[in-house]
Protein backbone atom coordinates (compact mmCIF):
# COMPACT_ATOMS: atom_id res chain seq x y z
CA UNK A 1 0.00 0.00 0.00
CA UNK A 2 1.48 3.38 -1.05
CA UNK A 3 2.23 5.81 1.71
CA UNK A 4 0.20 8.96 1.50
CA UNK A 5 1.95 12.12 0.36
CA UNK A 6 2.28 14.54 3.28
CA UNK A 7 0.97 17.95 2.26
CA UNK A 8 -0.08 21.30 3.62
CA UNK A 9 -2.58 23.19 1.49
CA UNK A 10 -2.04 26.95 1.60
CA UNK A 11 -5.03 28.68 0.06
CA UNK A 12 -7.50 31.56 0.01
CA UNK A 13 -10.83 29.66 0.18
CA UNK A 14 -12.26 30.52 -2.30
CA UNK A 15 -14.73 28.59 -4.50
CA UNK A 16 -12.06 26.84 -6.53
CA UNK A 17 -9.89 26.27 -3.43
CA UNK A 18 -12.71 24.35 -1.78
CA UNK A 19 -13.13 22.23 -4.91
CA UNK A 20 -9.43 21.44 -4.90
CA UNK A 21 -9.44 20.47 -1.23
CA UNK A 22 -12.44 18.21 -1.81
CA UNK A 23 -10.58 16.56 -4.70
CA UNK A 24 -7.50 16.09 -2.53
CA UNK A 25 -9.44 14.48 0.33
CA UNK A 26 -11.48 12.26 -1.97
CA UNK A 27 -8.44 10.91 -3.81
CA UNK A 28 -7.09 9.23 -0.67
CA UNK A 29 -3.56 10.01 -1.88
CA UNK A 30 -2.70 12.75 0.57
CA UNK A 31 -1.95 13.04 4.26
CA UNK A 32 -3.33 16.56 4.62
CA UNK A 33 -1.61 17.99 7.67
CA UNK A 34 -3.35 21.36 7.60
CA UNK A 35 -4.97 24.17 5.68
CA UNK A 36 -3.24 27.54 6.01
CA UNK A 37 -5.16 30.60 4.84
CA UNK A 38 -3.81 33.59 2.95
CA UNK A 39 -5.74 36.66 1.74
CA UNK A 40 -6.45 36.78 -1.96
CA UNK A 41 -9.91 35.71 -3.04
CA UNK A 42 -11.12 37.42 0.12
CA UNK A 43 -9.79 39.18 3.18
CA UNK A 44 -8.15 36.99 5.80
CA UNK A 45 -10.88 37.84 8.33
CA UNK A 46 -13.28 35.61 6.40
CA UNK A 47 -11.16 32.78 5.08
CA UNK A 48 -10.48 30.45 8.05
CA UNK A 49 -14.17 30.71 8.91
CA UNK A 50 -15.07 29.79 5.32
CA UNK A 51 -12.93 26.67 5.54
CA UNK A 52 -14.28 25.60 8.94
CA UNK A 53 -17.86 26.01 7.74
CA UNK A 54 -17.11 23.92 4.64
CA UNK A 55 -15.55 21.21 6.80
CA UNK A 56 -18.61 21.24 9.08
CA UNK A 57 -20.86 20.73 6.07
CA UNK A 58 -18.69 17.97 4.62
CA UNK A 59 -18.16 16.27 7.96
CA UNK A 60 -14.38 16.73 7.94
CA UNK A 61 -13.09 16.89 11.50
CA UNK A 62 -9.42 16.02 11.48
CA UNK A 63 -7.71 18.72 9.41
CA UNK A 64 -6.56 21.83 11.30
CA UNK A 65 -7.17 25.25 9.75
CA UNK A 66 -4.84 28.17 10.43
CA UNK A 67 -4.86 31.92 9.90
CA UNK A 68 -1.91 33.10 7.86
CA UNK A 69 -0.43 36.51 7.18
CA UNK A 70 -2.97 39.25 6.75
CA UNK A 71 -1.42 41.32 3.99
CA UNK A 72 1.10 40.97 1.17
CA UNK A 73 4.77 41.83 1.58
CA UNK A 74 4.14 45.29 0.21
CA UNK A 75 1.03 47.35 -0.21
CA UNK A 76 -2.55 46.69 0.85
CA UNK A 77 -4.74 43.66 0.33
CA UNK A 78 -6.75 43.81 -2.88
CA UNK A 79 -9.15 40.87 -2.63
CA UNK A 80 -10.95 39.58 -5.71
CA UNK A 81 -14.42 40.41 -4.39
CA UNK A 82 -15.83 40.95 -7.87
CA UNK A 83 -15.22 37.24 -8.57
CA UNK A 84 -15.65 35.56 -5.18
CA UNK A 85 -17.85 37.99 -3.27
CA UNK A 86 -17.26 39.88 -0.05
CA UNK A 87 -16.47 36.80 2.03
CA UNK A 88 -14.40 35.14 -0.66
CA UNK A 89 -16.94 32.30 -0.74
CA UNK A 90 -20.22 34.00 -1.45
CA UNK A 91 -23.03 31.83 -2.78
CA UNK A 92 -23.48 28.73 -0.58
CA UNK A 93 -25.23 29.26 2.74
CA UNK A 94 -23.47 27.77 5.77
CA UNK A 95 -24.42 27.32 9.41
CA UNK A 96 -22.21 29.22 11.85
CA UNK A 97 -19.30 27.10 13.02
CA UNK A 98 -18.36 26.40 16.62
CA UNK A 99 -14.80 25.59 15.69
CA UNK A 100 -11.85 27.96 15.72
CA UNK A 101 -8.61 28.03 13.73
CA UNK A 102 -5.54 26.46 15.29
CA UNK A 103 -3.72 29.11 17.30
CA UNK A 104 -0.17 28.76 15.97
CA UNK A 105 2.12 30.96 13.91
CA UNK A 106 1.69 29.87 10.31
CA UNK A 107 5.44 29.89 9.54
CA UNK A 108 6.19 27.72 12.57
CA UNK A 109 3.31 25.36 11.71
CA UNK A 110 4.58 24.81 8.17
CA UNK A 111 8.15 24.25 9.41
CA UNK A 112 7.19 22.04 12.35
CA UNK A 113 4.98 19.92 10.12
CA UNK A 114 7.66 19.57 7.46
CA UNK A 115 10.16 18.47 10.11
CA UNK A 116 7.75 15.89 11.48
CA UNK A 117 7.09 14.15 8.15
CA UNK A 118 8.87 10.88 7.34
CA UNK A 119 9.21 11.98 3.73
CA UNK A 120 9.75 15.45 2.26
CA UNK A 121 6.53 17.40 2.42
CA UNK A 122 4.70 18.94 -0.52
CA UNK A 123 3.24 22.43 -0.23
CA UNK A 124 0.13 22.86 -2.34
CA UNK A 125 -0.17 26.64 -2.76
CA UNK A 126 -3.43 27.81 -4.27
CA UNK A 127 -3.37 31.52 -3.43
CA UNK A 128 -0.87 34.37 -3.19
CA UNK A 129 2.45 33.08 -1.89
CA UNK A 130 2.71 35.35 1.18
CA UNK A 131 2.64 32.55 3.77
CA UNK A 132 5.00 30.33 1.78
CA UNK A 133 7.57 33.09 1.29
CA UNK A 134 7.46 34.12 4.93
CA UNK A 135 7.92 30.51 6.05
CA UNK A 136 10.93 30.08 3.75
CA UNK A 137 12.48 33.27 5.12
CA UNK A 138 11.71 32.54 8.77
CA UNK A 139 13.08 28.99 8.53
CA UNK A 140 15.96 29.03 6.04
CA UNK A 141 16.38 25.24 6.13
CA UNK A 142 12.71 24.61 5.31
CA UNK A 143 13.55 24.35 1.61
CA UNK A 144 15.53 21.15 2.31
CA UNK A 145 12.43 19.54 3.84
CA UNK A 146 10.11 20.19 0.90
CA UNK A 147 9.66 17.80 -2.01
CA UNK A 148 7.92 20.38 -4.12
CA UNK A 149 5.72 23.43 -4.17
CA UNK A 150 2.74 22.63 -6.41
CA UNK A 151 1.06 25.94 -7.03
CA UNK A 152 -1.76 27.52 -8.92
CA UNK A 153 -0.52 30.83 -10.15
CA UNK A 154 1.22 32.71 -12.87
CA UNK A 155 0.97 32.41 -16.59
CA UNK A 156 3.52 32.00 -19.33
CA UNK A 157 1.39 33.68 -21.97
CA UNK A 158 -1.04 36.26 -20.55
CA UNK A 159 -2.74 37.37 -17.35
CA UNK A 160 -6.23 37.77 -15.90
CA UNK A 161 -5.69 40.90 -13.80
CA UNK A 162 -3.92 42.70 -16.61
CA UNK A 163 -2.37 41.52 -19.86
CA UNK A 164 0.73 40.22 -18.11
CA UNK A 165 -0.20 39.10 -14.60
CA UNK A 166 -2.26 36.33 -13.02
CA UNK A 167 -4.04 37.33 -9.78
CA UNK A 168 -2.10 35.26 -7.20
CA UNK A 169 1.29 36.57 -8.31
CA UNK A 170 -0.08 40.07 -8.94
CA UNK A 171 -1.41 40.25 -5.38
CA UNK A 172 2.03 39.58 -3.86
CA UNK A 173 4.79 39.58 -6.46
CA UNK A 174 7.52 39.99 -3.84
CA UNK A 175 6.44 36.78 -2.16
CA UNK A 176 6.28 34.99 -5.51
CA UNK A 177 9.79 36.20 -6.31
CA UNK A 178 11.10 34.91 -2.99
CA UNK A 179 9.50 31.49 -3.57
CA UNK A 180 10.78 31.14 -7.12
CA UNK A 181 14.34 31.89 -6.13
CA UNK A 182 14.33 29.68 -3.02
CA UNK A 183 15.58 26.60 -4.82
CA UNK A 184 12.58 24.35 -4.10
CA UNK A 185 11.25 22.33 -7.08
CA UNK A 186 8.15 24.11 -8.36
CA UNK A 187 5.17 22.95 -10.38
CA UNK A 188 3.49 26.03 -11.80
CA UNK A 189 -0.11 25.48 -12.91
CA UNK A 190 -0.88 28.85 -14.39
CA UNK A 191 -3.61 30.19 -16.57
CA UNK A 192 -2.06 28.46 -19.59
CA UNK A 193 -3.39 25.15 -18.25
CA UNK A 194 -6.24 26.21 -15.96
CA UNK A 195 -8.02 27.98 -18.80
CA UNK A 196 -8.20 24.56 -20.45
CA UNK A 197 -9.42 22.68 -17.35
CA UNK A 198 -13.02 23.86 -17.60
CA UNK A 199 -16.35 22.54 -16.43
CA UNK A 200 -19.36 23.19 -18.62
CA UNK A 201 -22.60 24.52 -17.15
CA UNK A 202 -24.12 21.19 -18.12
CA UNK A 203 -21.57 19.39 -15.97
CA UNK A 204 -22.39 21.72 -13.06
CA UNK A 205 -26.03 20.61 -13.36
CA UNK A 206 -24.86 16.99 -13.37
CA UNK A 207 -23.00 17.66 -10.12
CA UNK A 208 -26.18 19.03 -8.60
CA UNK A 209 -28.15 16.04 -9.87
CA UNK A 210 -25.88 13.67 -7.90
CA UNK A 211 -27.81 14.77 -4.81
CA UNK A 212 -24.77 14.25 -2.57
CA UNK A 213 -23.50 16.75 -0.01
CA UNK A 214 -20.36 17.24 -2.10
CA UNK A 215 -22.22 17.59 -5.38
CA UNK A 216 -24.71 20.06 -3.95
CA UNK A 217 -21.95 22.17 -2.40
CA UNK A 218 -19.98 22.23 -5.65
CA UNK A 219 -23.06 23.21 -7.65
CA UNK A 220 -23.91 26.00 -5.19
CA UNK A 221 -20.36 27.32 -5.36
CA UNK A 222 -20.26 27.19 -9.15
CA UNK A 223 -23.69 28.89 -9.36
CA UNK A 224 -22.08 31.95 -7.82
CA UNK A 225 -18.66 31.52 -9.38
CA UNK A 226 -20.07 31.20 -12.90
CA UNK A 227 -21.65 34.67 -12.73
CA UNK A 228 -18.23 36.19 -13.30
CA UNK A 229 -17.74 34.03 -16.39
CA UNK A 230 -21.25 34.34 -17.82
CA UNK A 231 -21.02 38.13 -17.46
CA UNK A 232 -18.23 37.82 -20.03
CA UNK A 233 -20.34 35.58 -22.23
CA UNK A 234 -18.45 32.42 -21.30
CA UNK A 235 -20.49 29.29 -20.60
CA UNK A 236 -17.95 27.49 -18.46
CA UNK A 237 -16.53 27.55 -14.94
CA UNK A 238 -12.86 27.30 -14.09
CA UNK A 239 -11.81 25.19 -11.12
CA UNK A 240 -8.30 26.66 -11.35
CA UNK A 241 -7.00 25.33 -8.05
CA UNK A 242 -7.91 21.71 -8.78
CA UNK A 243 -5.28 21.46 -11.52
CA UNK A 244 -2.15 21.16 -9.32
CA UNK A 245 -4.01 18.66 -7.16
CA UNK A 246 -4.91 16.67 -10.27
CA UNK A 247 -1.23 16.60 -11.30
CA UNK A 248 -0.22 15.33 -7.86
CA UNK A 249 -2.88 12.60 -8.11
CA UNK A 250 -1.83 11.58 -11.61
CA UNK A 251 0.98 13.48 -13.35
CA UNK A 252 -0.10 12.20 -16.76
CA UNK A 253 -3.33 14.26 -16.61
CA UNK A 254 -1.43 17.55 -16.82
CA UNK A 255 1.40 18.13 -19.28
CA UNK A 256 4.42 20.13 -18.19
CA UNK A 257 7.68 21.41 -19.60
CA UNK A 258 10.73 22.65 -17.66
CA UNK A 259 11.47 26.35 -18.04
CA UNK A 260 13.26 29.13 -16.21
CA UNK A 261 10.62 31.36 -14.60
CA UNK A 262 11.25 34.63 -12.79
CA UNK A 263 8.78 37.09 -11.32
CA UNK A 264 8.67 40.72 -12.40
CA UNK A 265 8.43 42.74 -9.19
CA UNK A 266 9.40 46.12 -10.53
CA UNK A 267 7.58 46.60 -13.78
CA UNK A 268 5.17 49.49 -13.80
CA UNK A 269 2.72 47.67 -16.06
CA UNK A 270 4.02 44.13 -15.67
CA UNK A 271 4.33 43.76 -11.92
CA UNK A 272 3.48 40.19 -10.97
CA UNK A 273 4.21 38.75 -14.40
CA UNK A 274 5.70 35.25 -14.30
CA UNK A 275 8.33 35.77 -16.97
CA UNK A 276 8.76 32.36 -18.58
CA UNK A 277 11.90 31.99 -20.63
CA UNK A 278 10.66 29.79 -23.45
CA UNK A 279 13.79 29.35 -25.50
CA UNK A 280 13.81 28.97 -29.21
CA UNK A 281 16.41 28.49 -31.90
CA UNK A 282 19.48 30.55 -31.25
CA UNK A 283 18.67 31.17 -27.56
CA UNK A 284 21.30 30.50 -24.96
CA UNK A 285 19.43 28.02 -22.79
CA UNK A 286 22.40 27.55 -20.50
CA UNK A 287 22.09 31.14 -19.33
CA UNK A 288 18.71 30.30 -17.78
CA UNK A 289 18.65 26.71 -16.51
CA UNK A 290 15.07 25.58 -15.84
CA UNK A 291 13.76 26.06 -12.32
CA UNK A 292 10.05 25.27 -12.80
CA UNK A 293 7.84 22.62 -14.34
CA UNK A 294 5.33 24.78 -16.20
CA UNK A 295 1.98 23.12 -16.89
CA UNK A 296 0.58 23.95 -20.31
CA UNK A 297 -2.17 21.41 -21.10
CA UNK A 298 -4.71 19.25 -19.33
CA UNK A 299 -6.58 16.10 -20.41
CA UNK A 300 -10.10 17.26 -19.61
CA UNK A 301 -11.54 13.79 -20.21
CA UNK A 302 -9.54 12.54 -17.21
CA UNK A 303 -9.70 15.74 -15.16
CA UNK A 304 -13.48 16.08 -14.99
CA UNK A 305 -14.02 12.56 -13.51
CA UNK A 306 -11.77 13.58 -10.59
CA UNK A 307 -14.18 16.44 -9.87
CA UNK A 308 -17.14 14.07 -9.94
CA UNK A 309 -15.33 11.56 -7.73
CA UNK A 310 -14.86 14.29 -5.16
CA UNK A 311 -18.53 15.20 -5.36
CA UNK A 312 -19.57 11.59 -4.79
CA UNK A 313 -17.06 11.01 -1.98
CA UNK A 314 -18.90 13.41 0.35
CA UNK A 315 -22.21 11.59 0.49
CA UNK B 1 12.76 52.93 34.82
CA UNK B 2 15.19 52.02 32.06
CA UNK B 3 13.94 51.54 28.50
CA UNK B 4 14.37 47.98 27.33
CA UNK B 5 16.35 47.86 24.13
CA UNK B 6 17.18 45.30 21.46
CA UNK B 7 20.00 46.12 19.04
CA UNK B 8 20.06 44.75 15.48
CA UNK B 9 23.40 45.45 13.79
CA UNK B 10 25.76 44.45 11.02
CA UNK B 11 29.54 44.64 11.08
CA UNK B 12 30.76 48.22 10.70
CA UNK B 13 33.98 49.89 11.85
CA UNK B 14 32.14 51.50 14.76
CA UNK B 15 30.16 48.42 15.86
CA UNK B 16 32.07 48.09 19.18
CA UNK B 17 31.31 51.74 19.92
CA UNK B 18 27.59 51.35 19.24
CA UNK B 19 27.42 48.36 21.56
CA UNK B 20 29.43 50.16 24.24
CA UNK B 21 27.19 53.22 24.09
CA UNK B 22 24.04 51.11 24.41
CA UNK B 23 25.41 49.19 27.38
CA UNK B 24 26.66 52.33 29.11
CA UNK B 25 23.37 54.20 28.81
CA UNK B 26 21.74 54.76 32.18
CA UNK B 27 18.34 55.25 30.52
CA UNK B 28 18.42 52.00 28.52
CA UNK B 29 18.85 48.30 29.26
CA UNK B 30 20.16 46.14 26.45
CA UNK B 31 18.18 42.88 26.40
CA UNK B 32 19.63 41.15 23.35
CA UNK B 33 21.56 41.77 20.17
CA UNK B 34 20.73 40.34 16.74
CA UNK B 35 23.31 40.14 13.99
CA UNK B 36 22.58 40.98 10.38
CA UNK B 37 24.76 40.91 7.27
CA UNK B 38 26.36 44.12 6.19
CA UNK B 39 29.35 44.74 4.01
CA UNK B 40 30.70 41.62 5.78
CA UNK B 41 28.97 38.26 6.35
CA UNK B 42 26.58 37.93 9.26
CA UNK B 43 28.83 35.36 10.94
CA UNK B 44 31.57 38.00 11.19
CA UNK B 45 29.09 40.40 12.79
CA UNK B 46 28.07 37.77 15.32
CA UNK B 47 31.68 37.00 16.18
CA UNK B 48 32.46 40.68 16.70
CA UNK B 49 29.36 41.12 18.87
CA UNK B 50 30.20 38.11 21.01
CA UNK B 51 33.65 39.57 21.59
CA UNK B 52 32.14 42.91 22.60
CA UNK B 53 29.50 41.49 24.85
CA UNK B 54 31.59 39.07 26.81
CA UNK B 55 30.88 35.55 28.07
CA UNK B 56 27.77 33.44 28.61
CA UNK B 57 26.45 35.77 31.31
CA UNK B 58 26.53 38.66 28.90
CA UNK B 59 23.85 39.92 26.59
CA UNK B 60 22.82 37.11 24.20
CA UNK B 61 23.64 37.41 20.50
CA UNK B 62 21.47 35.79 17.82
CA UNK B 63 22.27 35.11 14.19
CA UNK B 64 20.04 36.75 11.61
CA UNK B 65 19.77 37.13 7.88
CA UNK B 66 22.81 36.52 5.71
CA UNK B 67 21.38 38.51 2.81
CA UNK B 68 18.43 40.61 1.71
CA UNK B 69 14.91 39.29 1.15
CA UNK B 70 15.80 39.13 -2.51
CA UNK B 71 18.23 40.77 -4.83
CA UNK B 72 21.72 40.37 -6.11
CA UNK B 73 23.43 41.58 -2.93
CA UNK B 74 23.76 38.45 -0.90
CA UNK B 75 26.49 36.24 0.43
CA UNK B 76 26.65 32.60 -0.55
CA UNK B 77 25.96 31.59 3.06
CA UNK B 78 22.32 32.58 2.67
CA UNK B 79 21.86 29.55 0.42
CA UNK B 80 22.66 27.07 3.18
CA UNK B 81 22.66 28.78 6.56
CA UNK B 82 23.66 26.83 9.65
CA UNK B 83 20.50 25.84 11.58
CA UNK B 84 19.82 27.97 14.64
CA UNK B 85 17.82 27.23 17.78
CA UNK B 86 16.64 30.81 17.77
CA UNK B 87 16.87 33.05 14.77
CA UNK B 88 17.12 36.80 15.16
CA UNK B 89 13.45 37.42 14.29
CA UNK B 90 12.34 34.84 16.88
CA UNK B 91 14.65 36.45 19.44
CA UNK B 92 13.03 39.82 18.75
CA UNK B 93 9.62 38.28 19.31
CA UNK B 94 10.61 36.56 22.54
CA UNK B 95 12.28 39.66 23.92
CA UNK B 96 9.23 41.75 23.04
CA UNK B 97 6.89 39.20 24.59
CA UNK B 98 8.98 39.09 27.78
CA UNK B 99 8.93 42.89 27.93
CA UNK B 100 5.15 42.95 27.59
CA UNK B 101 5.28 45.29 24.62
CA UNK B 102 7.63 47.72 26.35
CA UNK B 103 10.75 47.34 24.22
CA UNK B 104 12.42 49.42 21.53
CA UNK B 105 14.38 48.16 18.54
CA UNK B 106 17.53 49.94 17.44
CA UNK B 107 18.57 48.92 13.93
CA UNK B 108 22.00 49.76 12.55
CA UNK B 109 22.17 47.73 9.37
CA UNK B 110 19.95 46.35 6.64
CA UNK B 111 16.42 45.91 7.98
CA UNK B 112 16.05 42.30 6.80
CA UNK B 113 15.75 40.80 10.31
CA UNK B 114 13.07 43.33 11.22
CA UNK B 115 11.17 42.69 8.00
CA UNK B 116 11.12 38.93 8.62
CA UNK B 117 9.96 39.57 12.22
CA UNK B 118 7.19 41.87 10.95
CA UNK B 119 6.04 39.32 8.38
CA UNK B 120 6.29 36.23 10.58
CA UNK B 121 4.70 37.84 13.62
CA UNK B 122 2.33 39.98 11.57
CA UNK B 123 -0.31 40.19 14.30
CA UNK B 124 2.16 40.86 17.15
CA UNK B 125 3.42 44.24 16.03
CA UNK B 126 1.89 45.89 19.09
CA UNK B 127 4.70 44.26 21.08
CA UNK B 128 7.23 46.77 19.73
CA UNK B 129 7.11 50.25 21.23
CA UNK B 130 9.30 51.95 18.64
CA UNK B 131 11.87 51.20 15.95
CA UNK B 132 14.82 53.54 15.53
CA UNK B 133 16.84 53.10 12.36
CA UNK B 134 20.39 54.39 12.34
CA UNK B 135 20.49 54.75 8.62
CA UNK B 136 18.76 56.00 5.56
CA UNK B 137 19.62 58.98 3.44
CA UNK B 138 17.79 61.74 1.61
CA UNK B 139 20.52 63.62 -0.18
CA UNK B 140 23.85 62.00 0.70
CA UNK B 141 24.49 58.31 0.17
CA UNK B 142 27.38 55.99 0.93
CA UNK B 143 26.17 53.05 -1.17
CA UNK B 144 24.48 54.87 -4.05
CA UNK B 145 24.41 58.57 -4.87
CA UNK B 146 21.44 59.01 -2.50
CA UNK B 147 21.34 55.74 -0.61
CA UNK B 148 22.72 54.70 2.73
CA UNK B 149 24.02 51.13 2.69
CA UNK B 150 21.43 49.63 5.05
CA UNK B 151 18.48 50.68 2.89
CA UNK B 152 20.33 50.15 -0.37
CA UNK B 153 21.12 46.53 0.52
CA UNK B 154 17.48 45.65 1.18
CA UNK B 155 15.03 48.35 0.15
CA UNK B 156 12.09 45.95 0.26
CA UNK B 157 12.79 45.23 3.93
CA UNK B 158 12.90 48.97 4.60
CA UNK B 159 9.56 49.50 2.87
CA UNK B 160 8.08 46.67 4.95
CA UNK B 161 9.21 48.47 8.13
CA UNK B 162 7.68 51.72 6.91
CA UNK B 163 4.35 50.00 6.22
CA UNK B 164 4.34 48.03 9.48
CA UNK B 165 2.28 50.40 11.68
CA UNK B 166 5.04 50.23 14.33
CA UNK B 167 6.11 53.77 15.34
CA UNK B 168 9.52 54.50 13.88
CA UNK B 169 12.18 57.16 13.60
CA UNK B 170 15.29 57.49 11.48
CA UNK B 171 18.64 59.07 12.26
CA UNK B 172 20.16 59.06 8.82
CA UNK B 173 23.38 60.05 7.14
CA UNK B 174 22.26 63.57 6.30
CA UNK B 175 22.19 65.04 9.85
CA UNK B 176 25.50 63.32 10.70
CA UNK B 177 27.18 64.90 7.68
CA UNK B 178 25.50 68.27 8.12
CA UNK B 179 26.36 68.47 11.84
CA UNK B 180 29.72 69.94 10.83
CA UNK B 181 32.13 67.76 12.79
CA UNK B 182 35.70 68.88 12.19
CA UNK B 183 38.62 66.52 11.70
CA UNK B 184 39.64 67.22 15.28
CA UNK B 185 36.10 66.40 16.48
CA UNK B 186 36.16 63.08 14.66
CA UNK B 187 39.57 62.26 16.07
CA UNK B 188 38.28 63.10 19.54
CA UNK B 189 35.21 60.91 19.08
CA UNK B 190 37.41 58.02 17.94
CA UNK B 191 39.61 58.38 21.03
CA UNK B 192 36.61 58.63 23.37
CA UNK B 193 35.03 55.53 21.84
CA UNK B 194 38.29 53.60 21.74
CA UNK B 195 38.18 53.25 17.98
CA UNK B 196 41.07 53.46 15.53
CA UNK B 197 41.94 57.01 14.57
CA UNK B 198 40.08 58.01 11.43
CA UNK B 199 41.97 58.33 8.21
CA UNK B 200 42.19 61.91 7.13
CA UNK B 201 39.58 61.67 4.41
CA UNK B 202 37.29 64.32 3.09
CA UNK B 203 34.11 63.98 1.11
CA UNK B 204 32.58 66.34 -1.36
CA UNK B 205 28.91 67.10 -0.77
CA UNK B 206 27.60 69.17 -3.66
CA UNK B 207 29.17 72.57 -3.00
CA UNK B 208 31.12 71.90 0.17
CA UNK B 209 33.55 69.45 1.64
CA UNK B 210 33.63 67.90 5.09
CA UNK B 211 35.87 65.51 6.94
CA UNK B 212 34.43 62.10 6.24
CA UNK B 213 32.28 60.95 9.20
CA UNK B 214 31.03 57.77 7.54
CA UNK B 215 33.10 55.33 9.63
CA UNK B 216 31.67 56.88 12.81
CA UNK B 217 28.16 57.55 11.50
CA UNK B 218 26.44 54.69 13.36
CA UNK B 219 28.12 55.57 16.65
CA UNK B 220 27.20 59.25 16.31
CA UNK B 221 23.63 58.34 15.39
CA UNK B 222 23.44 55.90 18.32
CA UNK B 223 24.54 58.68 20.65
CA UNK B 224 21.80 60.89 19.23
CA UNK B 225 19.23 58.12 19.83
CA UNK B 226 20.38 57.57 23.41
CA UNK B 227 20.37 61.33 24.01
CA UNK B 228 17.41 62.64 21.97
CA UNK B 229 17.97 66.18 23.21
CA UNK B 230 20.95 66.35 20.84
CA UNK B 231 18.64 66.18 17.78
CA UNK B 232 15.76 68.14 16.32
CA UNK B 233 13.00 66.12 14.75
CA UNK B 234 10.48 66.57 11.97
CA UNK B 235 7.57 64.46 10.70
CA UNK B 236 7.20 63.28 7.12
CA UNK B 237 5.34 60.72 5.07
CA UNK B 238 8.08 58.31 4.00
CA UNK B 239 8.70 55.80 1.23
CA UNK B 240 11.75 53.93 0.03
CA UNK B 241 12.68 53.58 -3.62
CA UNK B 242 12.64 49.84 -4.11
CA UNK B 243 13.24 49.77 -7.86
CA UNK B 244 16.72 48.91 -9.06
CA UNK B 245 18.57 51.83 -10.49
CA UNK B 246 20.57 54.79 -9.27
CA UNK B 247 17.98 55.76 -6.62
CA UNK B 248 17.54 52.28 -5.17
CA UNK B 249 17.31 52.51 -1.37
CA UNK B 250 16.75 56.26 -1.33
CA UNK B 251 14.46 57.61 1.37
CA UNK B 252 11.70 59.77 -0.05
CA UNK B 253 10.32 62.11 2.60
CA UNK B 254 7.12 63.89 1.64
CA UNK B 255 6.31 67.13 3.37
CA UNK B 256 2.83 67.01 1.87
CA UNK B 257 0.79 63.83 1.74
CA UNK B 258 -2.43 62.56 0.22
CA UNK B 259 -5.46 62.15 2.45
CA UNK B 260 -4.80 58.44 2.84
CA UNK B 261 -1.11 58.81 3.80
CA UNK B 262 0.19 59.30 7.33
CA UNK B 263 3.08 61.41 8.54
CA UNK B 264 4.55 58.31 10.13
CA UNK B 265 8.24 59.12 9.81
CA UNK B 266 10.00 60.96 12.64
CA UNK B 267 13.24 62.11 10.99
CA UNK B 268 16.24 63.56 12.80
CA UNK B 269 16.47 66.81 10.89
CA UNK B 270 19.66 68.07 12.54
CA UNK B 271 22.18 67.07 15.19
CA UNK B 272 23.81 69.42 17.69
CA UNK B 273 27.53 68.69 17.34
CA UNK B 274 28.70 70.37 20.60
CA UNK B 275 26.08 68.51 22.65
CA UNK B 276 26.99 65.23 20.97
CA UNK B 277 30.67 65.78 21.61
CA UNK B 278 29.86 66.33 25.26
CA UNK B 279 27.75 63.16 25.66
CA UNK B 280 30.40 61.17 23.80
CA UNK B 281 33.09 62.48 26.13
CA UNK B 282 34.92 64.06 23.21
CA UNK B 283 34.36 67.73 24.01
CA UNK B 284 37.61 69.69 23.93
Amino acid sequence: MCKKMPVIIDCDPGHDDVGAIMMAIASGKFDIRGITCVPGNGLLDYLPDNMLKVFDRLGVTDIPVLRGIAKPFRGPCRPAVSVHGRTGLDGPVFRPTQKAPLDENVCDFIYRTACSCDAPMTLIALGPLTNVAAALLAHPDLKHKLARIALMGGSAASGNVDPASEFNFWHDPDAAHIVFQAGVPILMCGLDVTWKAVLTLEEVEQLRALGTTGGTLMAEMFDYYKMYRTSEGLGTVLPHDSVPVAWLIDPTIVKTRPYFVEIDVFGQRTRGCSVTHITGPGSDRQACPPNTDVAYDCDRRRFVPLVFSAARYFA
Amino acid sequence: MREKLLLDIGLTPDLPAVVRLCRASKQHQLQAVTAVYGRQPVQDARRALQQCLGGPDGVPVYLGAAGPLFGEYRFAAWSDPEPQDTWAWDAIYRAALAAGGDIQLLAAGPLTNLAIFIKKYHDQRHLIKKITVLGGARKFGDAGPYSEFGLWADPLAAQIVLESDIPYQFIGLDPVIEAGFTAADLAGISRALDLPAPQQKHRDWLDYTTPDPIDLAKAIAAAAYLHPETATWQRFHAEVEVLPGPCRGRLLLHEKANFDQCFDMLWAQSLNAPKLLKVLGAAQ
